[in-house]
């Protein structure tokens, strides 16, 4: 295997996931709140991501039809 | 459909996906292993949140090396805390291999790259994950190290070579 193919490996295997880069960006805006708005916060984000992927499986959907 | 989260979490994102990749980057080329990079990313981040106001009206060039030093000043507490020296440099020392003809043996090769990319030296090392992980151009590492895009260049190619050798020798070991 050429070296450019493990390093590629490595890299793949240790940049952040996407699930990881939004844990992380959330945690980081949310470090002037309050516990309460963080929480919040934290919930409004999930129901917005909840909210676009449920519009993306009803277009899929509506495209498989 | 978007979600609007309001101007300063807009251009947080943005300063965020162009430089989260370098800043992991960073730590993991200081020789951290992923978990604690990770949490470090997230303090470099929490404190450029804590200044978006001032960081946003500065070109990006700027704003990057604000969060460069930022991350160089967490990596330098995440030392002092653990009480380990800064950057192990282990290309000299007694038997840092032990294990890997087993990796290259069972081959796992991922790992035995990941062993020999800890035997570099510590600046080489450095500019290998900031090229590699951190997908930075020399020009934009030299900015950042303070030396000639020309020097990146030799490190990086001296990085790659050193690697493909131990590789080698890991293999024809066997």
């Amino acid at each position: 295997m050429e070296i450019d193919e493990l390093l590629y490996e490595w890299k793949d295997q240790t940049i952040l996931s996407a699930s990881e880069r939004m844990e992380i960006r959330l945690a980081a805006s949310s470090s002037d709140l309050t516990e309460s708005s963080r929480w919040w916060k934290s919930v409004i984000s999930m129901a917005g991501k909840a909210l676009v992927d449920a519009n993306r499986i009803n277009r899929a959907c509506l495209f498989s039809v | 459909m978007s979600v609007d989260l309001g101007r300063k979490d807009r251009e947080f994102n943005v300063l965020f996906e162009k430089n989260q990749k370098a800043i992991l980057a960073f730590f993991i080329g200081h020789g951290l292993v992923r978990e604690d990079a990770k949490d470090l990313v997230q303090e470099t981040f929490s404190k450029t949140w804590l200044h978006m106001g001032d960081l946003t009206c500065h070109p990006e060039e700027r704003q990057r090396r604000w969060i460069f030093r930022v991350a160089a000043n967490l990596l330098a507490d995440f030392f002092r805390r653990k009480r380990i020296p800064p950057a192990p440099n282990l290309e000299h020392e007694a038997d840092p291999t032990a294990d890997v003809h087993e990796h290259v043996e069972r081959s796992d090769k991922g790992l035995a790259l990941e062993r020999a990319v800890q035997l570099l030296p510590a600046e080489r090392r450095l500019i290998l994950s900031l090229t590699v992980l951190g997908e930075m151009t020399s020009e934009e590492i030299g900015v950042q190290l303070g030396k000639p895009a020309g020097t990146v260049r030799y490190e990086l190619n001296q990085a790659r070579q050193f690697l493909s050798k131990k590789m080698r020798e890991w293999t024809e070991a066997l």
